[in-house]
């Protein structure tokens, strides 16, 4: 529920708050009790107890929690070897690697809540032990997934979900290791497919050129994660599954586990009940860019709480959803420093880019690349039957209008590299 | 089971009712149940909200069932607390405390709530031990040296210090050994000590009596006021003592291993989501509730205390039997037999408006679960009795207003009494005349081998009732037993043996069918049991009937 008293001003930027007050400024207070780092950093003044939002409490981010892990950040009388205590281990190149730790029951709470957004995937909360095989990068995993040679065993975590066989590199990746990947989704029979949308459109690609047959008659639920889900893979996974299994975008971060869930809508909806949302103005935007930045404070989290937790994502914010949920309606437009800017000051975002590209026949996976300021290439690959210049040539034009410049071109490739860690950039600086 | 652990187990039922939205059985595995791991993890989470204790049941998963969750709550909640120096500090009573402060305007009420034990104890007992014991208990519970008075025209408390006290702490002796009937000797006494008047702001505010009735034989009677502590108490009190007791007579230096207790803090989270309780008490009582008469003597103008104590066992039914009905309807033992008791008060009163008070152990914060001191909430549960539902539908909907009621029922049940329509008499208490309560293995019976003492707790009748009947199921093996408590002035002997009769008929028939229309059983009882009564003057004979003890 949007507090409304609390869209305010933050540094001359608006905000816009979502979730419950009280229990965030006890989450504050519980931190500031028991957790050294922000016993040490925290000043809760007057100004904390009267004011009505979070305002005087300082934004934290990735490098408080991971200069000060664990002893800093773990509430006192807790340790790591507690029971329910769970790892998370972000994506990222080493440097900035972020371990995470999360009771479990507090990650079954922030999912029972999440999957409430969607009816769809209420069953699941009835399934006895959810099952779940995930398949998206490497790096989203602590097991050598990427290991050709490694067996289903070595690939099943310690919540029971198994992590398919992946390639550093997915395009290239092996027909053999493909194979694996197809053969375990079905063997080990999961309820849940926690995938990178991405892995799943080319594991459904290959499939199909192969004649791999999915066993559909299974009772089984899609979420996607990991990478913006376009328009175009959207296609491609509802042609596997429609009528058959629900897909919905899931919102999780390692930091948290999830955060929000599309709606029966196809809209995201975060969780305001477990979390604290603050809404920022992005540095720099006009109102009506409504581009916000997303600070998060967990709620009854005493294991190693979170305080205005800075996300870096960028957020639209939409008014009130059809489904009739009252948790904020958003689109995720990805990571501030992902975002491209146009001279004119616009910003184009994964989301502006993929209304403007749609989901024709002829593209199941795209990237926008920034060669220099006011210079664009967009590569694409698909189905080449399909292809038009005509439908080409209008696309060119559409993506000349968005980027505001001459100076585009439009390529078929055969392949898209990757970032280190296997992460797709959908829109690239070069 | 242990005392603590019922009020966990009730919380913990109420919270299983919220996450799994169905209820369950207290003492099977969740999971076959069909209780998912997910839920399971809720529920998890959910205790380590409230309680700030994590229950690993990671092992047990399969097995793990409300009761076992119970006891490894209990288990972790009786480590140690840090000590926070309180006990100079005066606190406003809260409103449980209350309840009880203000029973100080009449006397003959403010007797009626001493509470209290008593133990027939058989042995060598070494009676200096047992006043060092009985130090050690009140140097331990901050309740039992805390002093009650006014302060800045507020009701307030202020835990004394062990020296303020320490000078009045003694055990009352009396040698009855010598008496032709030392019981009766001791029934006198144990009356005496009920009719005790404490001076609330002089603590202690409990007295300790032994009395010899025989070569190497004492009843050990505890009584205290209620406003220190509910029932609980007594067996936290029990197992102290029986561990100081220990340490003491071994001699080896060694102290008894007991957690720490902290003075509680009475204004703290009592009272949970008072709105939202609030709320649902304003449903319950929008309408003043009708008032049911249990007997057909006229009821004095001014409300008796005077009281006595009877009970029976209930040889035609066991405790199998019913649990077996209990089973087919999914409800608990308590609602069950909660259920049974609203029909015989409706066969009795021919009223379908019933409200009676069922007590609710209201310990939720972990810091006290070994603390003396008083939490429950005796929670006023209105049932109308619609006469064409069936049986099983009736004890089905008792069970869920039991359930509803014990998740508001840290609403202390004293601000019920400040709702709009609820007027004060002096004649009855404005929500209910009729307390029921049901018991697992209560009554205790314990053998100290090494040092050659066996201890067991006796019911001996204190002259007082608080209530117009306070009607006790209890469990014992596999037979159930009731203990009544009766107001003097409104039944009398025979008029309870009949109650308690036709009691286990409805037992009895609710076993044989559950299928039969409530308003028929309700009639064939009182037909069969209370309308007699009304004849009774003209005949001016009770109906003979068989009894049980
Ligand atoms: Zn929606």
């Amino acid at each position: 529920m949007e507090l409304h008293s609390l869209k305010y001003e933050q540094d001359e930027r608006l905000m816009r708050c979502f979730g419950n007050l009280d229990k965030a400024k006890s989450e504050v207070e519980f931190a500031h009790k028991k957790v050294r780092y922000f016993k040490d950093s925290l000043n809760l003044n007057n100004e904390f107890s009267n004011s009505a939002g979070l305002n005087s409490v300082p934004i934290s981010d990735k490098s408080v929690y991971r200069k000060n892990f664990p002893a800093g950040i773990l509430s006192e009388g807790s340790s790591l070897k507690d029971p329910y205590v769970s790892r998370l281990q972000s994506s990222g190149t080493s440097g900035e690697r972020l371990v995470s730790v999360i009771h479990s029951f507090k990650l079954a709470e922030r999912m029972a809540n999440c999957l409430s957004i969607n009816p769809a995937f209420q069953y699941l909360s009835k399934v006895p032990r959810i099952k779940t095989c995930r398949y998206a990068a490497p790096n989203c995993s602590d097991v050598e997934c990427a290991n050709p040679r490694s067996t289903m065993q070595d690939r099943i975590l310690a919540d029971g979900t198994l992590v398919l066989p992946v390639y550093h590199d997915l395009l290239t990746t092996p027909d053999s290791m493909l194979r694996m990947a197809f053969d375990e989704l079905h063997s080990y029979e999961p309820d849940l497919w926690y995938v990178d949308p991405m892995h799943l459109s080319i594991l459904i690609k290959k499939a199909k050129s192969e004649g791999w047959a999915f066993d559909l008659d299974r009772k089984f639920s899609v979420l996607l994660t990991y990478t913006f889900a376009t328009r175009a893979l959207l296609r491609q996974i509802s042609e596997l599954c429609a009528g058959h299994a629900p897909v919905a975008s899931v919102m999780a971060m390692s930091e948290f586990g999830f955060v929000g869930l599309g709606c029966e809508h196809g809209n995201l909806h975060l969780n305001d009940k477990d979390y604290f949302l603050e809404f920022i103005q992005m540095e720099g935007t006009h109102p009506d860019d409504n581009l916000w930045e997303l600070v998060i404070t967990s709620i009854g989290d005493r294991l190693c709480p979170h305080i205005r937790y800075q996300t870096n994502d960028i957020y639209h914010l939409h008014g009130a959803c059809d489904c009739g949920n009252s948790m904020p309606r958003v689109s995720f437009l990805g990571r501030s420093k992902d975002l491209l800017r146009l001279p004119s000051g616009k910003y184009i975002t994964p989301g502006s880019l993929d209304e403007v590209v749609g989901a024709p026949k002829w593209i199941d996976i795209y990237q926008l690349t920034e060669q220099e300021v006011g210079a664009y290439i967009f590569r694409f690959t698909g189905n080449k039957d399909c292809f038009s210049d005509a439908e080409k040539s209008q696309l060119r034009q559409k993506l000349q209008a968005l980027l505001e410049t001459e100076n585009v071109r439009v390529d078929d490739v055969n392949y898209f590299p990757f970032e280190r860690g296997g992460k797709f950039q959908l829109i690239r600086k070069s | 089971m242990k005392a603590s652990e019922m009020g966990i187990t009730e919380k913990l039922s109420s919270y299983c009712q919220d996450i799994l939205e169905f209820e369950v059985d207290t003492d099977i595995s969740l999971v076959s149940q069909g209780v998912t791991s997910m839920k399971l993890m809720q529920l998890v989470g959910k205790i380590y909200e409230e309680f700030n204790v994590i229950v690993d049941i990671t092992d047990l998963m399969e097995d793990v069932s409300v009761r076992t969750l119970a006891t490894l709550l209990c288990s972790e909640t009786s480590t140690d607390h840090d000590i926070e120096q309180q006990s100079a500090i005066e606190t406003p009573l809260n409103e449980i405390q209350r309840t009880f402060w203000d029973m100080q305007e009449y006397s003959e009420c403010k007797k009626a709530y001493n509470e209290g034990v008593s133990h027939l104890v058989c042995g060598d007992l070494d009676l200096d031990l047992c006043k060092q014991v009985l130090i050690r208990l009140v140097e331990r519970q901050p309740e039992l040296r805390t002093a009650y008075y006014v302060s800045e025209a507020k009701p307030v408390q202020r835990v004394l210090e062990m020296a303020d006290v320490q000078d009045k702490l003694n055990i009352e002796f009396a040698d009855f050994s010598g008496e032709s009937e030392p019981m009766q000797a001791v029934e006198q006494a144990h009356r005496a000590l009920y009719a005790t008047e404490f001076d609330l702001s002089q603590p202690p505010n409990f007295r300790v009596a032994m009395w010899r009735v025989g070569p190497k034989k004492w009843v050990v009677s505890w009584v205290v006021f209620h406003i220190v502590t509910d029932w609980w108490a007594v067996d936290i009190l029990r197992k102290e003592a029986a561990l100081i007791y220990s340490a003491l007579i071994k001699q080896d230096g060694r102290e008894a291993k007991l957690s720490t207790v902290t003075p509680i803090n009475y204004n703290i989270d009592c009272y949970g989501e008072r709105e939202r309780d609030e709320a649902f008490w304003q449903s319950r009582f929008e309408a003043a509730p009708a008032e049911v008469d249990l007997s057909t003597s006229r009821r004095p103008p001014i409300k008796s205390y005077k009281g006595d104590v009877h009970l029976f066992e209930l040889t035609q039914i066991s405790y199998a039997d019913l649990n077996h009905v209990r089973e087919t309807l999914s409800v608990t033992m308590s609602s069950f037999v909660f259920s049974a008791f609203n029909i015989l008060t409706s066969a009795m009163s021919d009223e379908t408006d019933i409200t009676t008070g069922v007590p609710f152990l209201n310990r939720y914060q972990p810091e006290v679960q070994n603390a003396v001191g008083i939490f429950v909430n005796s929670l006023p549960i209105r049932i109308g009795v619609d006469k064409n539902s069936h049986v099983n539908d009736f004890v089905l909907s008792c069970h869920k207003e039991l359930l509803l009621a014990y998740k508001h029922g840290r609403y202390p049940a004293r601000s019920i009494l400040s709702f709009q329509n609820i007027k004060t008499k002096l004649s009855r208490s404005p929500l209910y005349e009729q307390l029921f309560t049901y018991y697992d293995n209560t009554i205790v019976e314990s053998e100290y081998a090494e040092f050659g003492i066996t201890v067991k707790e006796i019911e001996i009748p204190r002259g007082t009732c608080k209530y117009d009947i306070a009607f006790f199921v209890t469990k014992q093996g596999n037979a159930l037993h009731t203990k009544i408590e009766y107001t003097k002035a409104l039944f009398s002997e025979d008029d309870i043996t009949n109650m308690v009769n036709a009691y286990q008929e409805i037992l009895v028939r609710i076993r044989e069918s559950q299928a039969q229309p409530v308003g028929d059983l309700i009639s064939d009882i009182r037909a069969q049991y209370f309308l007699n009564n009304v004849d009774e003057i003209e005949h001016s004979q009770s109906p003979a009937l068989s009894v049980a003890e």
